[in-house]
């Protein structure tokens, strides 16, 4: 006997449908509408106080005992942004000229002044989380702003970053809150939901853990103060944010984690037997992306090859570091030049098979260097 | 505006229990698990309700629920190993969830199961929803030649996961009996 996936359609219409629970539905969208009031009136009550005491108020910010607030938002896009389409991520970076803090930041198509200069830049798929030299830890989702946390220390001598996570795909963000030295713990904080999801406290981290990779609902991090990322998972603890417990994590556990996921790439001979990862990295040859020492580079969610034109400007040899998720299909490099101090974006599409420029490195001359600014993507995502 | 409002509330109630049904259907296919499609449906009937105001139309906030279902279904692939995790021991069942009525053991069923999430929720769309390629991409979306894609892979591998046992779209047809003039 055959079958059809036009009967199978038929016999689903067989199938009795749960009936909707009409209560819980307002509820959730109740919520969702108080959520996006919140940050409208907030906004607007601080449009007021910044006018009045402009930097007293920055100067405050600097203080650690502040709890979280929301701020006004200066936008260059006068329309509310409309909600993103679900499991799309916008591209989110910021400029950091010569290095030093900024206060500016693109989510999508909007702009964002946060209230205190920032660093370290992570993206999830409700907009941006930022860290200023403080320690404090900011979210604008584009429009409003909100402080969600902090790390409980200055983060001057961390040139490196990454002591924020956030995953490549989902809400989640993951810091080491060190602000009482008697309880030091890891926190994963729901950017959708604006809340701490899990506090789990590491007596051990007294003097300082360092998250290195979120994916899926599961945090790897380590007993380092040097946050290593995804390049160094020796001993590192994996929290599980299911179970509410630790295990041993390791590459093998990662590439496993990360195959979970569904979005990422596969490196090596095959698309099985090859290495699940977030990130990799490409160098342009002849129009083409070539995958990292050559190698075959296959897109997790389909096992195809990626086969992937570049601007016809690139010139063979420029690297290229994939930096950011969009969704399942797009992907954000930055790179672009032979040498490692132009920083543009190309967002990629794996359908279309082309990569395009999204935003160009900045060109302004900075004192004294004659080089150029860079334009710092997220050093996270960089470390991935 | 008391007065919009509760007109407002009332017009979304009355399109949840209309609509329900149909919208739940198509949550099923793409996601091919009850009770994942039901908190599918409320979860996207709760964006909806969000968006009412600037819906209104049945027609505009069905194609909104639907669309919300899909790209939803496509991600939450990824954030079911967050909620859910595997286990030996079934739970106990307790009520019949209603895809009973669909064989256990269904061949094409479980195969379309497997495939990943935009492959899946083409396919179904496509063919079982019996769509065009351009109400498909705009369900999804994204473009008619991804759609195309997508659709491509996915019949292939249902095609050599289920053999000629399967009548699938582009199938060659099956042997016909020798003609005797």
């Amino acid at each position: 006997m055959t079958t059809s996936l036009r009967d199978l359609g038929r016999r689903l219409d067989d199938v009795v449908p749960p009936e909707v629970d009409l209560a819980d539905v307002v509820r959730r969208g109740e919520l969702r509408l108080r959520r996006r009031r919140a940050g409208v009136v907030a906004g607007a009550a601080a449009a007021v106080v910044l006018a009045v005491t402009g930097a007293a108020v920055v100067t405050r910010h600097d203080d650690h005992a502040a709890p979280p607030v929301v701020e006004l938002p200066h936008r260059t896009d006068p329309n509310p942004a409309p909600a993103p389409a679900p499991a799309q991520r916008r591209l989110v970076y910021a400029d950091l000229y010569d290095g030093r803090p900024t206060t500016r930041v693109h989510v999508g198509s909007s702009t964002v002044d946060m209230p205190v200069p920032f660093q370290w830049l992570d993206a999830t798929d409700d907009g941006a989380v930022v860290t200023t030299q403080s320690g404090r830890i900011f979210f604008t989702d584009g429009g409003s702003i909100t402080e969600i946390g902090t790390l409980g220390f200055r983060t001057e001598t961390y040139r490196s970053g990454g002591l924020v996570r956030a995953g490549h795909t989902g809400s989640l963000v993951t810091w080491f809150d060190s602000s009482d030295p008697k309880t030091p713990a890891l926190v994963v904080y729901d950017t959708s939901e604006l809340r701490v999801v899990a506090r789990h406290p590491v007596p051990r981290c007294k003097y300082l853990c360092s998250t290195q990779v979120l994916v899926g609902g599961r945090v790897y991090w380590s007993d380092s103060w040097i946050a290593y990322g995804n390049t160094d998972l020796r001993g590192a603890s994996v929290f599980d944010l299911s179970t509410g417990t630790d295990s041993p994590g390791d590459a093998e556990t990662l590439a496993a984690d990360v195959r979970a996921t569904g979005r990422g790439v596969v490196v090596g001979r095959t698309a099985d037997s090859g290495t699940a990862m977030l990130s990799t990295t490409f160098t342009a040859d002849h129009g083409r992306l070539v995958g990292d020492q050559g190698r075959a580079t296959y897109d997790l969610a389909t096992g195809e090859a990626l086969e992937l034109r570049v601007p016809d400007d690139i010139v063979d040899g420029a690297g290229f570091d994939l930096v950011q998720w969009l969704d399942d299909n797009r992907f954000v490099l930055r790179g672009g030049a032979l040498d490692g101090y132009v920083d543009n974006l190309f967002v990629c599409d794996n359908d279309r098979g082309t990569c395009r420029q999204a935003a160009p490195s900045v060109r302004v001359l900075p004192d004294g260097y004659g080089g150029e600014p860079r334009r710092i993507v997220n050093d996270r995502i960089v470390n991935m | 505006m008391a007065a919009r409002r509760e007109q407002d509330a009332a017009a979304f109630s009355e399109f949840v229990a209309g609509r329900s049904g149909a919208l739940f259907r198509t949550a099923l296919l793409v996601v091919g698990d009850y009770q994942l499609a039901q908190d599918l449906v409320q979860e996207s009937l709760a964006r909806t309700y969000v968006a009412w105001p600037r819906l209104r139309e049945v027609a505009n906030a069905e194609a909104y629920t639907r669309r919300v279902i899909v790209t939803t279904a496509i991600s939450w692939r990824r954030r079911r190993s967050f909620h859910e995790r595997p286990t030996d021991l079934l739970p106990d069942p307790g009520v019949p969830d209603g895809t009973s009525l669909l064989d256990e053991h269904d061949a094409l069923w479980g195969a379309l199961r497997s495939l990943p999430p935009r492959q899946r929720a083409a396919v179904v769309l496509r063919f079982c929803e019996d769509l065009p390629e351009a109400r498909t991409a705009e369900l999804m979306g994204c473009s008619v030649g991804s759609i195309k894609r997508h659709t491509s892979l996915g019949l292939t591998k249902l095609r050599t996961r289920l053999g000629p046992t399967v009548d699938l779209p582009g199938s060659p047809p099956p042997d016909q009996p020798a003609v005797i003039a």
